[in-house]
């Protein structure tokens, strides 16, 4: 009798061993197959040496499987109840700065997500639970959103596989799409989740045709590395030969013209300003020599490319093994370009000046000169001879600097069916060897390079959320007051409690 | 109705008129105490410094202060309701009295009720002079009511889950001791549960996870008001009532 009985036990508790193992693989195996099969063997076999209608005539049992199956019905109703109003809860968020609560424009998105968006943060454990409390009330909105905690120093496979920067950063990922960020800000997040779950993808095209550095190329002179970088930020890069088309691709979102060395065609100039005129964003790099006639094209943008060569004399370069004809650059406009460069140093390799026309008062068109290079700068106007000897030679008319070698336009575009944006968007550098392989990964030279395209790209789908910070509120206390609060609390309050509980023990006895 | 208010009468007066009341307010007083006292000044001391250097985060008693004192409560209440709990039901077994009440024409489900509502008047008792130490920010300093408001509404409800989980644990022996161990393991438990869930397969971790009951406490501490959070602790203490009557119930025929 009794090995029976504890056969039984046996028999279910393999049962519930198979069905753990289940909830964890999840799969059908052998291995939760085996011990759910010996389990049901074992108990059926148990039950009937037992003598099962004995028992189940015994009073006891029929009570006992009386309660036990109530108090299943009772926990699964209750537990059902629970998941149906889990999914229908009201949140109020009672913090006078709502620092808990996401804006609408993110509700909205995470509303309409219909695919699943896994977000990993890479916090160790300072930031963790203000990271936490974000992501969880993104959770909160949408079952299709899952994030996960990883300390990249406990998994350094997870942050290697992903690419990871630098602590503190996101991963965003949706199906084979990825996008990094380097804060948890509900504009980041929200945006990046935009970009993953985006059906199509935008494309950037690099102009070729002119003897232009090309995407392809690895070398020194090619632009691969700046690919590779547009790429991460889950856009398309590709060549475009303009002179066998004619307009620019409806799915443009930039186009770069990458340092050409020869003169445009008259009808690819047009499509070009065509381009510009319904909206489009341009990237325009152009080196001193050879020089070529977009100058004029320029023009009723209101931008000024100099015929000259910029000199750097304050031999500051020096230090990072650059020469003279290799002007730093640390001193940037008040635009969102260059807003967040600081004080970082970016390099311009043979850099011809570009300037505001301050004579150009067309009220549609606004433009910012982006970067300036040092006071001891000149640009120099006959350089052809500088060239041929590689002698620098600064003559009196030259300008001294600062020279501004960089400038953003936007310009107002009328009404337009083809119309592409509200604004078109210009960036016009003099020299294009900064974003080569050679100097991209130099000081900040890519950020720089990112920073434009990311501004020419100028998605109207990612959106901006002011970002929230709690409410101001202080406590002011002495020292002494905290010292009154100490014994308030540690000392006096319990003590009184404990006196009261001696008192009362007193009284009863 | 009334005899719901007879039995919470007795027992009330049972936990007031012996010393262990006191002791247990006084014991919860002397942990909370000594943590407040700590966090406020480490908290004074952090903003001291961030006037300082004028910069950085803004300082904000509610979250800085409040937020981790109150998360901190809700663990050392894990440790003290065994000690509220144990004698609810297990003294009257083992003085006899049980089966005198079982015998009364007072129905078990007034028995149970008007237990719970007596142990859980200590408990409010207990956790409410905490409240003291939130006057004192008040006085010196200006934290938002709404938020603290919140986050002792999550106290109670956390506390009535505890509690019938604590009455239903006593209602299974006479011995109490053995309640309050067997309590302290199954509060540990629903607190731990949570951290089962990540490693458990989708559906399971998720339901794991539903059941950690601090996990929920959580956003009432930061002043969040979710009626999933409540409807958690609401339909935990009534299943836990519900096992507590039904445990009464087998004394019956269990013989």
């Amino acid at each position: 009798m009794k090995f029976y009985r504890w056969l039984l036990i046996t028999g279910i508790g393999l049962i519930f061993i198979g069905l753990i193992i289940y909830s964890i693989t999840n799969l059908w195996d052998l291995k939760t197959i085996i011990p759910l099969a010996i389990g049901l063997g074992l108990t059926i076999f148990s039950l009937i040496k037992l003598d099962f209608t004995q028992i189940i005539k015994n009073r006891r049992f029929q009570y006992g499987s009386n309660a036990i199956i109530v108090i299943l019905l009772v926990v699964a109703i209750v537990g059902l109840l629970d998941f149906f109003l889990a999914r229908h809860t009201i949140r109020i968020d009672t913090t006078a700065s709502k620092i808990f609560s996401l804006s609408d424009q993110t509700r909205k998105i995470l509303k309409n997500l219909d695919k699943d968006v896994t977000v990993l943060a890479f916090v160790k454990d300072i930031n963790k639970e203000s990271v936490e409390d974000l992501l969880k009330e993104y959770a909160h909105l949408s079952k299709h959103f899952k994030y996960e905690l990883i300390d990249p120093d406990e998994k350094p496979a997870i942050a290697k596989r992903h690419r990871v920067k630098a602590y503190g950063n996101l991963v965003i990922i949706c199906n084979d799409r990825e996008e990094q960020i380097d804060q948890a800000t509900e504009e980041k997040i929200t945006n990046a989740i935009i970009k993953v779950t985006r059906e199509e993808k935008k494309k950037v095209y690099f102009v070729s045709g002119h003897g232009e550095g090309s995407i392809t190329d690895n070398e020194r002179y090619g632009f691969s590395k700046a690919k590779e970088a547009i790429l991460e930020q889950n856009y398309e890069v590709e060549d475009l030969l303009l002179a066998d088309k004619d307009s620019i691709p409806d799915n443009a979102s930039v186009i770069v013209l990458p340092g050409p060395k020869k003169e445009l065609f008259e009808h690819e100039k047009e499509m070009l300003k065509d381009y510009i005129d319904r909206g489009g964003s341009v990237l325009l790099m152009l080196d001193p020599r050879p020089s070529i006639g977009l100058i004029e094209f320029l023009k009723p943008y209101g931008v000024q490319v100099g015929d000259d060569i910029v000199i750097d004399a304050s031999g500051l370069g020096r230090l990072f093994g650059a020469g003279p004809d290799i002007p730093l650059v640390a001193n940037y406009g008040s635009h969102p370009i260059v807003s967040e460069m600081g004080n970082y140093m970016t390099f311009f390799p043979g850099v011809r000046s570009v300037r505001k026309d301050e004579e150009n008062n067309d009220t549609k068109i606004k433009i910012v000169e982006l970067a300036k290079t040092s006071p001891q700068s000149y640009a120099v106007k006959n350089f052809e001879e500088m060239y041929k000897t590689g002698k620098i030679k600064i003559s009196k008319d030259d300008e001294k600097g600062p020279i501004p070698i960089a400038v953003a336009v936007t310009k107002n575009v009328e009404k337009d069916e083809n119309k592409i944006r509200d604004k078109a968007r210009l960036v016009v550098v003099g020299d294009s060897d900064f974003a080569t392989n050679a100097y991209f990964s130099n000081q900040a030279n890519g950020d720089l390079f990112m920073n434009m395209i990311n501004w020419l790209l100028a998605d109207e789908d990612l959106i901006s959320i002011r970002p929230k910070s709690p409410d101001v509120r202080t406590v002011n206390m002495t020292p002494a007051q905290v010292k009154t609060v100490f014994w308030l609390t540690v000392i006096i309050l319990p003590a009184i409690s404990f006196i009261v509980g001696v008192l009362v023990y007193i009284r009863r006895r | 109705m009334s005899n719901i208010i007879a039995i919470f009468k007795r027992d009330a007066r049972g936990y007031f008129t012996s010393p262990i009341a006191y002791i247990v307010i006084g014991l919860f007083l002397v942990v909370s105490g000594i943590f407040f006292y700590l966090m406020l000044r480490s908290f004074l001391q952090y903003s001291y410094a961030a006037m300082m250097q004028r910069a950085g985060y803004p300082i904000n008693v509610n979250l800085m202060l409040i937020r981790p004192f109150l998360l901190n409560t809700s663990v050392i209440i894990l440790f003290i309701v065994p000690i509220i709990t144990m004698r609810s039901f297990s003294e009257d077994k083992k003085s006899g009295t049980m089966e005198l009440l079982l015998t009364s024409p007072i129905t078990n489900s007034q028995i149970i009720i008007g237990k719970f509502i007596a142990s859980y008047l200590l408990y409010t008792v207990m956790v409410s002079m905490t409240f003291i130490f939130m006057i004192f920010l008040f006085i010196w300093g200006k934290p938002q009511f709404m938020p603290i408001f919140i986050g002792y509404i999550g106290i109670l409800l956390l506390g009535a889950a505890l509690v019938a989980t604590g009455n239903f644990i006593s209602s299974l022996t006479e011995n109490q001791i053995v309640a309050a161990i067997g309590t302290f393991g199954a509060t540990m438990l629903l607190w731990v549960i949570g951290f089962a869930g990540d490693f458990a397969g989708k559906v399971f971790g998720n339901i794991l996870k539903y059941l950690s009951i601090i996990e929920h406490f959580d956003d009432f501490s930061k002043g969040i008001f979710d009626t999933n959070h409540l409807v958690f602790y609401l339909s935990l203490m009534l299943i836990m009532l519900f096992l507590t009557y039904q445990s009464i119930e087998s004394s019956k025929w269990r013989g």
